[in-house]
């Protein structure tokens, strides 16, 4: 995790702010719904587009795992252990138990791509359930609800975490559910604001006679609206849960050896880092791409959601 | 009215999240296996699993967590102590109390955040202020590229490829440990890089409105050095508001430096934290979680303070404004 | 075009630059004169150009305008081209300029006192002593009770007329010799237009020469002494008050008076100019007025247009007047 409330909060306060104007519904346009502007938009910014192919790579490799890493993860070598890459048929070398690195990669990006889309998964679930509940039924619900958020919010996500691991103990169902409760609140929240919004359109278009054919309009054209910033909130919650995933390892608290971890890996690769700087640099390198992959294709949604830019 | 009042309504909001917070931890840590109980059997009736307990401590402890002390009888007396600053002794570090761990570790995290904080406000508003004054120049888009990398990044990992660059590269650093001086660098510098994107960002956005307010014309028009108008009329209008920024950041990077503490061997609070919940160290995981809650809340309450007594707005709402004239 | 004149500003021509299209001229060949202890009204409604040309003669445009052409003569020297040193000069002491809202002018978090003291200290005109002292004065002379205390207060805590008062005291605190008021009674109610427009007359009745820009002609008739009536940021007519007043000539000066409503007076039957004004940047050719000119004649209307004299002290840019004439 970024591990900031800081930071949460101020992600938190830059996508909502993306609850803008909706763009107007223009009569004349050809039959290209929000969606397909949407992804044109997407599609032309470089950068987020590259990303996108870049994570889907990332999750074909992660789900064909066995099939692609050269060796098992726990497969020890001991005759080569602690050897620089390149050598001895092993591209990254071999950490302290002679196990090969870009198996342990590749492994560690499968535990870190399930646990982080599983806590995903978990967040959104609890968040467009609490937020709708919130955001429909309003009055002592809502309050109730918010003040629950209130207190989530007293507790530093990550701390909330911890206690959920030492008490579902180190599996990767725990961490799923260890992360994915500690970032939910934050989502619940603009669900719960989009969802009044969404209530307030529905008003006006009323209060416009706009007729069931005007509803169906109107559904058409404010749902992309709506989900938009939920879509970019969750697909900047990804890398937040991978870094989760990961900090937990680097605190011992991930998934329990031999699985691999990039955490894990990367606090290992500093202990050796003398002798064998490769143990850290591997993990390090590609958890930062893939972390920014993952913000960039964020970054791309957002924009394709909301290309005026009011929140930048 | 004023102050007092409101003071005391965020005092009773922060007892109440407190309340709140602490029979959630205390619940589900019961939810945990490994209860005193069982970690005596599990030792043998000796709870040193970290250090070797005295009498009196061991004695503290099973009056506190034995096994025929039912649950909520051991919240209460833990709670009461805690409300005089009296946590008991640890499981792991039966040799001393969980109240007296944190004043030694604390201040080690308080530390490195402050001065991760500081550095980040350094970084963060001369290239904020860079970029917005060069707005939409390849400039800007240069800076704004390098912070959305700071923030994408945890800090863990940018510790890493600095103890990669600083440590094993130039040798200029030592790659963790707690020692010296020298020991800040790293940490304090991993740590700032994400605050830093954060603030530089918002400095930008803040300084682009206030560029664009009208009294910033009239100084101009007063005949101001461009200079001073940037920074008497705009820069400081639009740092004040940097304050609500800035503070939960520190508030939140007090209580989030942990995963820096292990990656660089550093004995901050948040270590020890983290080396509890994996010991199931129930009084010290319990004490941290409150002592974080409550610097938490309480540094977001001096922050509104702070910012109440910059903005002459608020600071002044009781003095109103004539009418009539 | 006397040798008394105050400010004499001829052809001048002014352009802001765009993303991606033609820069647009905002100003295009504007000419006129202010005498000492006169005060001249510049006309014309939102989009024609009247606050970029005063604003292109003090030198305080956005980045994006560039100004093509022109001088602007004060004090023997073309404003236009010596360069932004010299001008802050001259920019908010001998020439000031008060706009449409105080509350927005006048920055917020910044007491009356540094705010009306910061130039004089800016042009070196005197110590910090002596500043207080000019501006407690100069709150008195605009009519504000109690200057002495009310120079420590923000601008928040004053009225709205106070507040606009306070503002022509900080543009006044430096004695300058030409005052520009950019619809200095825009934002505020009826009552409080009529003590602006008061203490304007008085500034202008004591020797200060007086440029107001307005839309309105009403407030422009209370106490300018000559007129310029702007279209499209071009010159359209040019007379003294009465003159206009009684005999407009070009057919938009005509449309104008004719949708006017008189300050503190009957008023007019409300006769709105038909069509809207032009997109500048897509100017019509020729004169810019002739789509909506209900005496346009094609095809000589649509080539160009030249200013020309119809009477002593008068012009106007329209053939067909002087024809009649």
């Amino acid at each position: 995790m970024t591990a900031t409330e800081g930071v949460e909060a101020a992600g938190e306060a830059a996508v909502v702010g993306t609850v803008g104007d909706p763009e107007p519904i223009e009569r004349g346009t050809t039959a290209r719904g929000p969606w397909a502007r949407a992804w044109s938009r997407f599609r032309k910014h470089r950068l987020a587009f590259g990303s996108l192919v870049f994570c889907a790579f990332l999750i074909v490799i992660a789900l064909a795992a066995p099939l692609i890493a050269p060796y098992g993860y726990e497969e020890t070598d001991i005759q080569h252990k602690l050897a620089g890459p390149g050598s001895a048929g092993h591209l990254l070398g071999t950490d302290l138990l002679g196990r090969d690195i870009l198996s342990r990669l590749i492994y560690g990006l499968q535990t870190a791509l399930t646990v982080a889309f599983g806590a995903e998964l978990t967040a959104l679930a609890l968040a467009l359930a609490i937020g709708l509940l919130a955001g429909y039924l309003g009055g002592r619900v809502e309050q109730l609800l918010m003040a629950f958020t209130d207190v989530m919010y007293a507790f530093p996500s990550y701390l909330f975490a911890v206690v959920m691991v030492t008490v579902l103990g180190r599996s990767i169902f725990a961490l799923v559910v260890a992360i994915g409760i500690a970032s939910w609140v934050t989502q619940a929240r603009l669900v719960r604001a989009q969802v009044m919004t969404l209530k307030e359109r529905e008003y006006v278009e009323a209060a416009r006679s706009m007729g069931a054919k005007g509803t169906t309009i109107a559904i058409r054209y404010i749902l992309p609206n709506a989900i938009g910033p939920i879509l970019v909130t969750t697909s900047f919650a990804i890398p937040a849960a991978i870094a989760a995933e990961a900090g937990l390892a680097l605190l011992g608290l991930g998934v329990q050896p031999p699985t691999p971890s990039w955490g894990a890996m990367i606090s290992e690769g500093s202990r050796y880092l003398l002798a064998a700087p490769h143990m850290l640099v591997a993990p390090a390198v590609l958890f930062a791409l893939t972390l920014l992959a993952f913000t960039w294709i964020g970054d791309g949604l957002r924009d394709a959601f909301d290309p005026s830019g009011e929140q930048r | 009215m004023g102050l007092a009042v409101y003071i005391g309504k965020r005092a009773v909001r922060l007892v109440l999240s407190m309340v709140a917070v602490s029979i959630l931890t205390f619940t589900l840590l019961q939810l945990a296996p490994g209860n005193f109980a069982d970690l005596q059997r599990v030792n043998s009736g000796a709870t040193n699993f970290g250090g070797v307990g005295t009498e009196s401590m061991v004695g503290e402890l099973e009056s506190r967590y034995g096994a025929d002390v039912p649950v909520w009888k051991q919240y209460l007396i833990f709670m009461k102590g805690a409300v005089v600053w009296d946590f008991g002794p640890s499981y792991k570090y039966a040799s001393r109390n969980v109240q007296d761990i944190i004043a030694e570790a604390f201040p080690v995290s308080a530390t490195l955040a402050v001065l991760a904080v500081l550095l980040a406000l350094l970084i963060a508003v001369p290239v904020g202020v860079f970029a917005a004054l060069r707005q939409n120049s390849k400039s800007d888009h240069a800076t704004m590229f390098a912070v959305t990398l700071g923030h994408a990044l945890p800090s863990y990992l940018t510790a890493a490829f600095m103890i990669l660059l600083f440590s094993a590269t130039l040798k200029l650093l030592p790659s963790g440990g707690w020692n010296g001086p020298e020991d800040l660098v790293l940490p304090v510098l991993a740590l700032s890089l994400g605050p830093a994107a954060v603030l530089a960002r918002y400095v930008r956005s803040s300084m682009l409105e206030t560029l664009r307010e009208e009294y910033v014309t009239a100084a101009l028009a007063k005949g101001g050095p461009r200079r001073t108008v940037i920074v008497r009329h705009a820069l400081r209008n639009s740092l004040i508001p940097l304050v609500t920024v800035a503070g939960p950041l520190l508030a939140a990077l007090m209580t989030g430096t942990v995963f820096v503490e292990a990656l660089l061997r550093i004995p901050g609070l948040g270590l020890y934290f983290a080396n509890a919940a994996a010991s199931r160290d129930m009084p010290l995981l319990m004490g941290t979680a409150l002592f974080f809650a409550l610097i938490l809340m309480v540094t977001n309450l001096v922050v509104d303070l702070i910012y109440g007594l910059l903005d002459p707005r608020i600071r002044t709402v009781g003095g109103g404004a004539d009418d009539g004239h | 075009m006397s040798d008394e004149a105050l400010l004499s500003v001829r052809g001048l021509r002014t352009t802001f630059r765009r993303d991606g299209a033609e820069p647009l001229t905002a100003v295009d060949g504007v000419s006129f004169d202010v005498r000492r202890g006169q005060a001249l009204a510049i006309v014309g409604e939102s989009g024609s150009g009247k606050s970029v040309t005063m604003r292109s003669v003090m030198g305080i445009l956005p980045r994006t305008a560039r100004i093509t052409g022109g001088q602007a003569l004060f004090g023997g020297r073309d404003l236009l081209a010596i360069g932004d040193k010299e001008l802050r000069k001259v920019r908010g002491r001998d020439i000031a300029m008060v706009f449409q809202s105080a509350m927005e002018a006048m920055n917020p978090t910044l007491t009356l006192e540094r705010q009306l003291t910061e130039h004089l200290l800016w042009h070196g005109l005197c110590t910090k002593a002596e500043a207080r002292q000019r501006a407690v004065r100069a709150l008195g002379d605009v009519g504000i009770p109690d200057p002495e205390k009310r120079i420590r207060t923000y601008p928040f805590q004053l009225s709205g007329g106070m507040r606009q008062r306070a503002m022509i005291a900080m543009a006044m605190v430096t004695e300058p010799a030409l005052l520009i008021a950019d619809e200095p009674t825009t934002a505020v109610d009826v009552t409080v237009q009529r003590q602006i427009l008061d203490l304007l007359a008085e500034l202008k009745n004591r020797g200060t020469g007086v440029i107001m820009i307005t839309h309105d002609l009403g407030v422009a008739r209370y106490f300018c002494d000559d007129a310029v009536v702007m279209y499209a940021g071009r010159v359209v007519e040019r007379a003294p008050m009465g003159r206009l007043l009684d005999d407009p000539r070009h057919p938009y000066s005509v449309g104008l008076l004719g949708s006017g409503v008189e300050v503190g007076g009957r008023d007019l039957p409300l006769r709105p100019i038909p069509g809207s004004p032009p997109d500048l940047s897509r100017r019509p050719e020729g004169c810019p007025f002739h789509p909506r000119c209900a005496r346009a004649e094609l095809p000589r209307c649509a080539t160009e247009q030249e200013i020309l004299t119809i009477g002593p002290g008068r012009d106007a840019a329209c053939w067909k007047v002087a024809v009649d004439a």
